[in-house]
């Protein structure tokens, strides 16, 4: 019963690139040769609700969601957008998270609050727990909207998909001019890792 | 794209590639999560004619007149949305077709963007139309060029369902060349074509003859497949459950994957439940093949362990079979819920966050729409929502019963301009004809903004975006007999004129007319309109007290160290907040290009 197809679910807020990485990581997989299946969930807003891309690829892929305590990697564009999905987490799996917190209109309002030392708990919990400042590092490179490139970088080197050529197609999925800022953002990604 | 003819769609996507493969040369449609780009990306293609319809009842027509005039053709829609094209596809199953005609319908198990999560399946038997069920994105585009084969053979239209799993995921789709399908001659062909009593007498005892024939042929069709693996457990699936078993028991168990589910193959269920040992439907919603089998007289277990409601999951079927999920991590914190919201600079802030102070003197009829979050806080407005166009007639009812009732309370109905003229009009003329003393508060955003920005018979563009002629919605109303005195015009961005606008509408003694009229920010000329403009926050005048915050729900305001602080890349200046500001913390700046 052990599923042999990997598991991503990337996870964030709307306008944080979340699709864009889910279709530029799918679309190179695809190419590598796997079976892939992804299934998308937007909410309903346009902008700033929650949204996630789950990402099933290996020789032969039934269902595109990813089953609880089975993925193998999980990319939280917001950190606290991580607590949604841990539980689909294998006990080895790997969380990257971003180290960027938005509060919702919940908080902001006083109703709710948002969680404290999330850092700590989270690494306290899972032990492949990479937390970084994508948005600050893109900003360096140019656009702060570069910041899932970051993320993407990672989380290749993770998924041990290093050999293709990832920046080809981010060039080709890209406008062109965020492209280099992309490519710099991807390749430190990569770097970090 | 990969080498190989091979790319990586939408479900939704790649139904739309099958019936371009298909010949298709007319499709027709009206936005509605999760169909939507199921026609967005049919109109990709030059050789597809199509336009957005103003509802789903005229989209079928429109499919259904262009197969009779001799092309194939494709009609989609939400579930909702079968509801409304129900009265034209009933006629249509008894007529019968010239070219082939598929309807697809999408329903919305989990209810992710639905008020409701029926089962369109049941469509099948009332209507005695075929019915065939993807189950990803490959087989969405083979399924549609066989609907449009099964289509022609059998003179019936035919109708895909999806579910949002399977419009919405993605899958790897190899491509091929479109097949050329010339245009039929027509000819004229009353009993076929005009659904006349005295015409169509024969056309029942002739419907269920062709049922007859389908449920041969879904006994013989590949669509419907039965997979042996081990014997102990066989299941009975389809679309996205049947993925979910596969993962789940692999080679462990034996599978009728249902692809063809209306008729459903008699002879196939009974050699697959002789095959296995214990027979197991798993099916998201309604027990439909599960009744089905058990009107065959075959014990079988199906909703005594699967939910009926709610989507299915891996998870949720690993836990009605008893099998032990793998381990998994859970920490006692939650993260924070993102409820939706407007947009920053959304047109429906301005209005919603003025009628707050009238709502002990207003009942709120809502519609469907974005302005439909006008339910949620922060604005909690809203009071009742039924369906596309249900806003004008609940407030006429409750004008009616509140009168005999005595109560004071004005009925507001606010309706968009796409919803207005999906079946915003009847109820209109309606409201014209009883002389109801309500408000009818038109929220013209120029676009179907909930569901991507489609353009409506209002917004002046074609699917193209060639400009073609807007049909205002006063205009209409002028046209209905409202008079210039009824009809008022608000700026959504103007808090005290819409206070006044909204006096006015409670004061007066007969229907009132209210237009806010903006297009919708997120509209890509309405950004290139207001780039560089912008709210600031002066931080010294600031005091913290929140209610910008806490009354707009801006999403480009939020509060940081003790100050109101404001995106200015996701600000475009309405300046709501600054009206609502009373120490001039806020202002406008930039100026309209």
């Amino acid at each position: 019963m052990k599923q042999s197809a990997k598991g991503v679910i990337i996870c964030g807020i709307g306008g944080q690139g979340v699709v864009l990485v889910s279709n530029i990581l799918t679309e190179g997989l695809m190419e590598m040769g796997f079976d892939v299946k992804k299934t998308e969930e937007h909410g309903m807003s346009q902008r700033n609700g929650a949204v996630n891309a789950q990402i099933k690829f290996g020789a032969k892929v039934f269902a595109p969601a990813v089953a609880k305590g089975s993925g193998d990697l999980i990319i939280a564009f917001e950190k606290a957008e991580s607590l949604r999905w841990l539980e689909y987490l294998r006990p080895d799996g790997c969380l990257i998270v971003n180290d960027v917190e938005i509060e919702p209109v919940s908080v902001q309002a006083g109703k709710e609050k948002y969680p404290e030392n999330l850092s700590e708990i989270l690494r306290a919990e899972i032990a492949d727990t990479i937390i970084i400042n994508a948005a600050e590092a893109a900003f360096r490179m140019g656009t702060i909207r570069a910041q899932s490139m970051v993320l993407l970088g990672i989380s290749v080197k993770k998924l041990e998909l290093g050999s293709f050529a990832w920046t080809a197609k981010i060039r080709a999925m890209v406008p062109e001019k965020y492209q280099e800022a992309n490519i710099n953002a991807f390749q430190y990604g990569l770097s970090l890792v | 794209m990969a080498g190989n003819n091979k790319y990586f769609m939408m479900g939704n996507a790649a139904l739309a590639r099958g019936a371009y493969e298909a010949g298709v040369v007319f499709a027709a449609a009206y936005p509605g999560t999760p169909s939507t780009q199921i026609f967005e990306n049919a109109a990709k293609y030059p050789e597809i004619y199509s336009e957005w319809a103003t509802n789903e009842a005229v989209a079928a027509e429109l499919a259904i007149g262009a197969q009779m005039a001799g092309v194939r053709a494709l009609c989609s829609m939400k579930h909702f949305g079968f509801n409304v094209a129900a009265d034209p596809i009933f006629p249509c199953v008894y007529n019968g077709v010239l070219a082939g005609l598929v309807f697809v319908v999408a329903d919305d198990p989990g209810q992710a963007t639905s008020s409701t999560e029926p089962d369109a399946r049941r469509w099948g038997p009332q209507m005695r139309i075929p019915i065939l069920e993807p189950a990803d994105s490959q087989e969405c585009k083979d399924f549609t060029k066989a609907a449009y084969e099964i289509s022609e053979r059998f003179d019936t239209p035919i109708l895909i369902r999806l579910t949002a799993r399977i419009s919405h995921g993605t899958g790897i789709v190899t491509f091929a060349e479109r097949q050329a399908v010339p245009i039929k001659p027509y000819t004229r062909n009353l009993s076929k074509n005009v659904g006349m009593s005295s015409l169509g007498k024969f056309k029942h005892a002739r419907l269920e003859a062709r049922v007859k024939d389908l449920a041969q042929f879904s006994d013989e069709t590949d669509l419907n497949r039965i997979e042996w693996g081990e014997r102990e457990i066989g299941v009975i699936s389809n679309g996205i459950s049947y993925q979910y078993v596969k993962e789940i028991f692999g080679d462990g168990a034996s599978y009728l994957k249902i692809g063809f589910s209306y008729p459903l193959p008699e002879k196939k269920i009974r050699e697959f439940a002789a095959g296995v040992r214990k027979l197991y439907i798993v099916e998201e919603l309604d027990p439909y093949m599960e009744e089905y089998v058990k009107q065959l007289g075959i014990p079988c277990v199906g909703k005594e362990i699967i939910p009926a409601v709610n989507e299915l999951s891996i998870d949720v079927i690993k836990e009605a079979f008893g099998v032990t999920g793998e381990k998994r991590r859970r920490l006692d914190i939650k993260a924070p819920e993102r409820t939706p919201n407007f947009c920053a600079g959304c047109t429906h802030r301005g209005v919603y966050t003025a009628m707050k102070k009238h709502l002990k003197k207003v009942i709120a009829c809502g519609d469907i729409g974005c302005y439909n979050l006008a339910v949620l806080p922060p604005y909690s407005v809203h009071e009742t929502m039924q369906d596309m166009g249900g806003s004008i007639p609940t407030a006429i009812s409750f004008w009616k019963v509140f009168q005999l009732a005595g109560r004071p309370e004005k009925p507001f109905a606010f309706i968009g301009d796409s919803t207005f003229f999906h079946s915003g009009m009847t109820g209109l003329a309606d409201a014209v004809y009883r002389k109801a003393n309500i408000v009818v508060f038109i929220l013209d955003n120029r676009s179907t903004a909930m569901t991507g920005h489609q353009d409506h018979p209002g917004s002046g563009r074609m699917m193209d975006k060639t400009p073609t002629e807007p049909i205002e919605i006063d205009d209409i109303a002028r046209g209905m007999g409202i008079k210039e005195d009824q009809i008022r015009y608000v700026d959504p961005y103007d808090l005290a004129d819409l206070d006044n606008a909204i006096q006015e509408g409670i004061a007066a003694d007969k229907l009132y007319f209210i237009v806010a009229r903006r297009p919708c920010p997120l509209l890509p000329e309405t950004r290139k309109a207001r780039a560089g403009i912008s709210c600031v926050v002066s931080a010294d005048k600031c005091t913290n007290c929140k209610a910008c915050v806490r009354q707009t729900g801006c999403p480009a305001l939020s509060i940081a160290e003790g100050k109101a602080v404001i995106e200015r890349e996701d600000c475009n200046g309405c300046g709501i907040c600054a009206q609502i500001c009373r120490f001039q913390a806020i202002e406008t700046v930039g100026g309209l290009r």
